[in-house]
């Protein structure tokens, strides 16, 4: 595929105001991922209404397109087990408490509990959520979530491929126009 | 008394080296190739060059935990763990576990090492730099702890000898106070850093801006691949794209014939004759049988890095001297020293935004010394000697979304957009020797195979604390020089030994008085043995190290031979 031509077409440079349009006309067309799906994996450390949470935040955050998102690359399932492999018992109990006040601040927010409402709210919740917490010095479960979801993704097979990673590069062109590049996986 | 002379016969060789990273590399392919049947002797495992690189062809995602190391093991790395860096999935089996090789901390200390044939030379950061006159100097202008025995021009050849061998990759600039070398092609500025240059070229007259000199092969050298980019040095690259033992001297040293090199050999003490006041040999611990076995030679080379030979040192003719083999100077075990750093500034530029780089380069700029420069009264500081940035410019990723309002966004594809540039640039500064700044043999602590440990009581002084004031400021005066936006200077605080540059602990001097080795790196009390790690530097100067421990090997080297043939050893 031409990288730079999908850029292109699939229409982000049109400017800021088409990106929420774009997802929610796919959130809206995209029933299958919806709330009330069960999981189609078994948590190991989340409660399943917390990795339910966790499955939507992922899928809002990078969907499925014509490139796999984030519930292709295994992101929230990995995430689960991250947080049980690698933080101390106070950060896990802390990451509980921040999906249950997640949830409550739904659930008063938006009248209903965020795994019943349509894609459109959750997306609207999100982006309120993440405005007060980007104004906010608190830390938030949000915040984490994006964090995890976009290192997860983008650290996987499917999301690094998405971005041409060249794990041999072979040469170092030190200047090169943006239009010839084809890796864009970073300088990690 | 029951000699077993078969048994003796059979153990002793021409020479014996005691370690195999980039000193001990050195020396075994020096003394093998001038037609020495050489003993090297490593204390960890064997590694061989690529088929022991087991996580060299790995991705982010072939590792379970995403290259981090799991909650669990983290237990056993506390200590190594401090640099951020060292111990993730691709890279924990190169560094010991603190639970098996314990130290302790009058005040902290940060000693990162690993036991394996190759030592750090797999592992080292390969920026490789020159020392001048300017280092060589200082301690004897200043009236600084002792004189240097040696200057550039003894040292000079040699570092033209071990470049042109390792492959050494830099930019000729002329500079009195860093050296030019025999170097392989540079690699490239990008867009941004080569503004950097430019500008800095036009504001300032005291300070230049570089690419970083380091020993990664920009073109095919004496057998070894060149760079492919993939900046994955540390897990063991299968091209033989840097200098490591493993890939370049002991290949070298193996090929003569002459080298017998064995793993798992602890050794506990060189075994000194009183009657010849030279070592007889070593006494080695097999750390997998836990046999004590004796080796014999006619010289010694101690390389097994600044700490672990001035505790050999300490263990050594302890019937003699309490303090161990060279403490008659009082010296040894003390002077440890480091280069100090974390710290300077970072910023945006708004430009070049059209611009981007292909490969990840393993290596960054480079800014010499412009503090107390020779014949330069201008450059005079409140605090003596200077540092050194390192860095580079790059373009974000998608990391940056996270800080972003990117709720809704189509981030896969605006990933593929690179974010801004932002350039950092990291000061490396020059730490005086101080004679309290020491390391203490432990017998209480011990070790995984029973041996005593070391305990570190160093720190910063009035002289670092004040240059690292100017560290961040002059950083950030480069970045706004260059039309960077929001510069931030920054200070992540650096304790003795992070830098992974570990010195002074068995000095080189003019007097058996007041230094530990002569200015052949021969102990003084005893001639047959040569210590040529960082153990044996004078002072620190403010560049990174190895390449010195290099030069000052193969010269040492040279020199024992020479001496051998006239028998004077």
């Amino acid at each position: 595929m031409d990288r730079r031509k999908a850029i292109k077409t699939s229409g982000f440079l049109l400017g800021g105001a088409a990106f929420s349009a774009i997802s929610i006309a796919q959130l809206a067309s995209c029933q299958s991922s919806a709330a009330t799906e069960a999981l189609s994996w078994t948590p190991s450390f989340l409660s399943t209404d917390h990795a339910q949470v966790l499955s939507r935040v992922a899928d809002i955050l990078i969907p499925e397109t014509d490139t796999p998102g984030a519930l292709s690359a295994g992101v929230p399932e990995f995430i689960d087990q991250w947080i049980k492999g690698n933080l101390d018992e106070s950060t896990q109990q802390q990451i509980k408490a921040g999906f249950s006040g997640f949830l409550d601040q739904c659930t008063s927010a938006m009248g209903k509990s965020f795994l019943d409402c349509s894609p459109e709210e959750q997306l609207s919740f999100l982006q309120q959520a993440e405005k007060a917490a980007m104004d906010s010095e608190e830390p938030s479960i949000l915040m984490n979530m994006k964090e995890q979801v976009y290192e997860t993704y983008f650290t996987s097979k499917v999301g690094m491929e998405a971005l041409g990673y060249e794990p041999i590069p072979g040469e170092y062109v030190a200047c090169m126009p943006l239009s010839e590049v084809t890796d864009f996986s970073g300088m990690r | 008394m029951n000699l077993n002379l078969k048994a003796t016969d059979q153990n002793t060789y021409d020479a014996i080296v005691i370690g195999s990273g980039i000193s001990g590399g050195w020396a075994a392919k020096e003394l093998t190739e001038k037609g020495l049947k050489t003993l090297v002797l490593e204390k960890g495992r064997n590694v061989r060059h690529v088929q022991d690189y087991p996580t060299m062809h790995m991705n982010a995602y072939d590792f379970p935990n995403r290259d981090v190391l799991p909650l669990a093991e983290r237990k056993d790395y506390e200590k190594q763990m401090r640099t951020g860096y060292t111990i993730k999935e691709h890279s924990k089996h190169w560094w010991v576990k603190d639970t098996e090789h314990p130290y302790s901390e009058v005040k902290r200390f940060d000693w990162i090492r690993g036991y394996h044939v190759g030592g750090r030379s797999l592992l080292w950061g390969r920026q490789s730099y020159r020392w001048s006159d300017l280092d060589f100097e200082a301690n004897k202008k200043e009236g600084v702890a002792v004189d240097w025995p040696i200057r550039y021009s003894d040292i000079q050849d040699w570092y033209s000898y071990v470049e042109g061998f390792a492959g050494i990759n830099g930019r000729k600039e002329g500079l009195e106070q860093l050296p030019d070398g025999n170097f392989l092609p540079p690699m490239d500025l990008n867009c941004v850093e080569q503004h950097v240059r430019e500008r800095v070229a036009e504001k300032f007259n005291d300070r230049i801006l570089t690419i970083g000199r380091s020993a990664n092969l920009t073109v095919n050298h004496k057998g070894r691949g060149k760079c492919q980019f993939r900046n994955r040095c540390m897990r063991g690259c299968p091209y033989g794209g840097y200098f490591s033992s493993n890939a370049s001297t002991l290949p070298a040293a193996e090929a003569t014939g002459n080298m017998t090199l064995r793993p798992f050999s602890n050794v506990t003490e060189l075994i000194y004759d009183k009657d010849t006041k030279k070592a007889s040999g070593v006494r080695v611990q097999d750390t997998e049988t836990r046999e004590i076995i004796d080796f014999h030679a006619k010289i010694v080379f101690v390389c097994a890095s600044c700490i672990p030979s001035t505790q050999i040192l300490m263990q050594s003719a302890n019937d003699i001297w309490e303090g161990g083999l060279g403490s008659s100077s009082g010296e040894l075990g003390h002077n440890i020293m480091d280069h100090h750093f974390r710290l300077g500034a970072r910023g945006r530029y708004d430009g070049f935004n059209d611009m981007y780089y292909k490969g990840r380069r393993p290596n960054g700029i480079y800014v010499p010394r412009f503090q107390n420069l020779t014949g330069r009264p201008d450059t005079k500081k409140k605090y003596l000697r200077g540092y050194g940035y390192q860095g580079g410019a790059s373009r974000s990723n998608w990391r940056r979304f996270v800080r972003e309002l990117s709720v809704g966004q189509p981030i896969k594809e605006l990933a593929q957009e690179p974010g801004p540039w932002t350039m950092g640039m990291t000061g490396f500064g020059e730490c005086l020797p101080y004679h309290e700044n020491k390391m203490m043999l432990n017998r209480e602590v011990t070790d995984i195979y029973g041996q005593p440990t070391i305990t570190f009581d160093a720190e910063w002084k009035e002289n670092e604390w004040e240059m690292r004031k100017d560290m961040t400021v002059q950083a950030a005066e480069i970045l706004e020089a260059a039309g960077f936006k929001d510069v931030n200077t920054y200070d992540a605080k650096s304790f003795p030994g992070l830098g992974i540059h570990e010195m002074g602990t068995a000095r080189m001097g003019r007097n058996p008085k007041t230094s530990v080795l002569n200015g052949w790196n021969q102990v003084w009390d005893a001639k047959n043995v040569f210590v040529t790690d960082g153990a044996c530097m004078t002072s620190a100067a403010c560049v990174n190290p190895s390449l010195t421990y290099m030069a000052l090997t193969a010269r040492a080297a040279d020199y024992a031979v020479k001496e051998l043939n006239k028998q004077n050893l």
